[in-house]
């Protein structure tokens, strides 16, 4: 769990403060897995939704926006889109996208995947998953446009 | 909406993963486990107490052993390290490749002159601890 944590937060010590704030979670509300096939999926979800509860905690008591992980992405915004009106068609855009595509998109946006581990999955090389990358950007923006433009 | 629209939108959105990418990244993991310590090394961790006012005449006399016993064929690795709690405590570890190495390490002319400082340096006997690494 320290090692899956470490992937989204900054460090060592991060990670495993993010684990023992997750188990001491657990111990005061156990949770319900019933399932052992579920239960790599259960931690997996668990200790990357609390990694992102932790670098948002961290970004705000830096004083810094919720997240700007992919950096290079604000200074270039000279019409902002209603980030609301995207934000509530996204789910219908995203159930659009194929599997690749949206792991693409996730591992871009959200760091979910390193780059050579999308590429092993994928079995692509790094020119190929670059291209592919930029076909899933333009795609979602093509779904999103879409809908933006239907009444 | 241009590309940098989207990425600063998805990015200040937080597009949502999916369980089955985690699950992934999950099974990508790896997971980092320190090397079991290699059969027949041998590693020793020593305490030492220094008497009220001879800490640094201790700390002197155990880097002269330390480096007396670098040249030791079979020697790995000694360093010495101060408690962070309690100044007159010093930890020495050292690693030797093989049970026979160790041997010859205290039956060495460096041993004996450290045994022998220590009786007017120490505040009580030293202790020693063999150690095998854990896998966990």
């Amino acid at each position: 769990m320290v090692a899956f944590a470490r992937r989204y937060v900054t460090d060592s010590v991060a990670a495993e403060d993010v684990v023992i704030a997750l188990l001491g979670r657990w111990l005061e509300r156990p949770p319900r897995v019933r399932e052992v096939e579920t239960l790599s999926a259960f931690l997996a979800t668990s200790v990357y939704h609390e990694s992102i509860d932790w670098f948002r905690r961290e970004r705000a008591q830096q004083g810094q926006p919720p997240r700007s992980r992919v950096n290079e992405v604000s200074a270039v915004v000279k019409a902002p889109v209603a980030r609301e009106s995207v934000g509530a068609r996204l789910p219908d855009a995203l159930a659009r996208l194929s599997p690749d595509e949206r792991l693409l998109l996730e591992s871009h946006y959200m760091q979910a995947l390193t780059t050579e581990e999308c590429m092993e999955l994928l079995g692509i090389g790094r020119a190929a998953l670059h291209q592919r990358l930029h076909r899933a950007r333009v795609r979602l923006m093509a779904l999103l446009s879409e809908e933006e433009a239907q009444p | 909406m241009n590309l940098a629209e989207l990425d600063a939108l998805m990015v200040s959105l937080e597009m949502p993963v999916r369980a089955e990418t985690l699950v992934q990244a999950w099974e990508l993991t790896e997971v980092r486990r320190p090397n079991p310590l290699p059969a027949g090394q041998v590693l020793a961790l020593i305490t030492m107490r220094a008497q009220g006012g001879m800490e640094a005449r201790l700390e002197s006399a155990a880097r002269e052993f330390v480096e007396a016993g670098s040249g030791l064929s079979g020697a790995l690795g000694s360093t010495l390290h101060r408690s962070s709690t309690d100044p007159r405590t010093w930890y020495l570890i050292e690693r030797f490749a093989t049970a026979e190495s160790f041997e010859r390490h205290m039956r060495s002319d460096y041993f004996a002159r450290f045994q022998a400082a220590q009786a007017s340096l120490l505040a009580e006997p030293v202790t020693a601890l063999f150690l095998e690494r854990g896998n966990t």
